[in-house]
This record gives C-alpha cells, structure tokens and sequence, in this order.
C-alpha cells in the first residue's frame, strides 16, 4: 500500500502540520507560545486551531493566570495517533527513492 | 471534474522537509523544559536557607526564628509558584521529569531525615551545623535535577 494512504488531510497544511508538531511534544502549550513559536498572527492560529478542534485533534481549554485570560492548546490522544500515523507515512516517502512526485495521481 | 479526485503526495524533498520541521518543533518544545531550572533551584535555596536558620539554633531560642523559617519557605513556595504558573508550555517529558524531581526529594528528605535522627547526627547534644549538612543534604536531589534539566538540550 502506497504510504500515501496514511497521510491525514488535514495535516497536508503547513501551518496545521507545524502546529500539531509543536503540540505532539507538549503536554499542553498556551495560545501565545504557540503562535510565537509557529510565527503567525493570532486569528490566522484561532482559524487553524478551529479546523483540528473540529476534526477532534486539538483540544482548547480556557482558563486564568492570576487576572490573565489563557488558552491552552493540547493535542488529543486521536490528534496524537493521526499526527504518529501522518509522520510515519512521511518517512515512508522520503525514504522511497525517487517514487515520490508532486504530481496528482490516483 | 478531474481536478475533484486529483490528490497531491508530497515528494520526498517536501516529505523531508516535513520531517525536518516536525523535529524543529519537538525541539521548541523541549527547550521549554529549561524553565523547571530555577523553580528547583528555588525551592532548593529556600530548603538549604531554613536549614541555616534552623542551624544557628537547633532547638529554638532565637528572636523571630519561626518567623523567619515560616518567611523562607512560604516565600521560596510563593516564586516557585509564580515561576510555574509563567510557564508557556509543558513538554510531556519535561512535566514527568519535574513531577518525579519533586517526589524524589520528597522521599530522600524523608530518609535523610530518619537517617539524622536514627544515627544521632541530629540529637540535641551536637552542633547546630548538623541540622544545616541534614537540609543541604536533603536538598540534593533538586540541584542534581535542575542540572539534568540544564543538560537536556533544546
């Protein structure tokens, strides 16, 4: 089975994929560190963050430091497993010698 | 039409560089770990301050040595605390690590302190120092983990 099969749609976005990078080494990561971190603006990461909350991959929590409003973002154990499986899939390709190509195929 | 069951595979220059970035971000991540660093330290300090303290008069004496005892380790929980609460994100490692340092020295404090008793190395008859080598001793165990932490490179 061609490795393309394992890879997860979603996380075909670069900026998507960059995030569920970051949140698959975190137990949790707040909203800020990760915008910092993946260098975009705030409403381009609550867009991004909607989509893998709906796909069921990221999972917000509200919560306050002090006075201070905070988001933390965390990867769900499903987010988790695609984002291994969608990881594997790439090794698979870049370990494919010369099989891969940017061209639509199917 | 075609373009509505077309798929596009990465190549393996953009698999690779996927990877690439994947292992960037679980290095961002992991140097966040370098945070737990000065709350251990911290908590260290304020251990090895109430052992001074309490060295200077082991069993009690001294103008406001509750106060003073009560100070240090209040204050030293209070930035440990604060420092905790700053931080922006947790790597899963870097929480387990910090979690187990805690109840490490929770356990060696524990020994070190039946150790001091038992042996006599903290009776009433021996100098104040003891107690003070007692707490330093006791709070090896955060230094050693701020250090490991330290090691663990970004």
């Amino acid at each position: 089975m061609h490795p393309r099969h394992e890879l997860a749609e979603l996380l075909g976005h670069p900026v998507r994929f960059s995030i569920v990078a970051l949140l698959a080494g975190a137990s949790q990561a707040e909203f800020g560190f990760v915008r910092d971190q993946v260098e975009i603006s705030d409403s381009t990461l609550s867009k991004q963050v909607s989509a893998l909350e709906q796909a069921g991959y990221v999972k917000v929590r509200k919560g306050f430091v002090g006075k201070r409003a905070r988001t933390w973002l965390s990867l769900t154990a499903e987010g988790r497993r695609t984002f291994e499986r969608h990881l594997a899939a790439l090794r698979s390709i870049a370990d494919r010698d010369g099989v891969g190509t940017s061209t639509p195929s199917r | 039409m075609l373009a509505s069951v077309k798929e596009s595979i990465p190549t393996r220059r953009e698999a690779e560089v996927a990877l690439a970035e994947a292992r960037n971000q679980a290095r961002r991540v992991r140097g966040t770990d370098q945070q737990f660093r000065p709350v251990l330290i911290i908590v260290a300090a304020a251990y090895l301050a109430a052992g001074v303290v309490l060295g200077l008069s082991p069993r009690g004496g001294l103008p406001y040595q509750g106060t003073a005892l009560l100070v240090i380790l209040l204050g030293g929980l209070a930035v440990g605390l604060v420092l905790l609460w700053r931080i922006r994100a947790y790597s899963r490692w870097g929480l387990a690590r910090f979690s187990l340092s805690i109840a490490a020295c929770s356990i060696w404090n524990a020994a070190v302190i039946g150790v001091s008793t038992i042996s006599g190395w903290e009776s009433a008859d021996q100098p104040g120092f003891h107690v003070t080598v007692s707490f330093a001793v006791a709070a090896l165990p955060l230094v050693v983990a701020a250090w490991l932490i330290g090691k663990t490179r970004a």
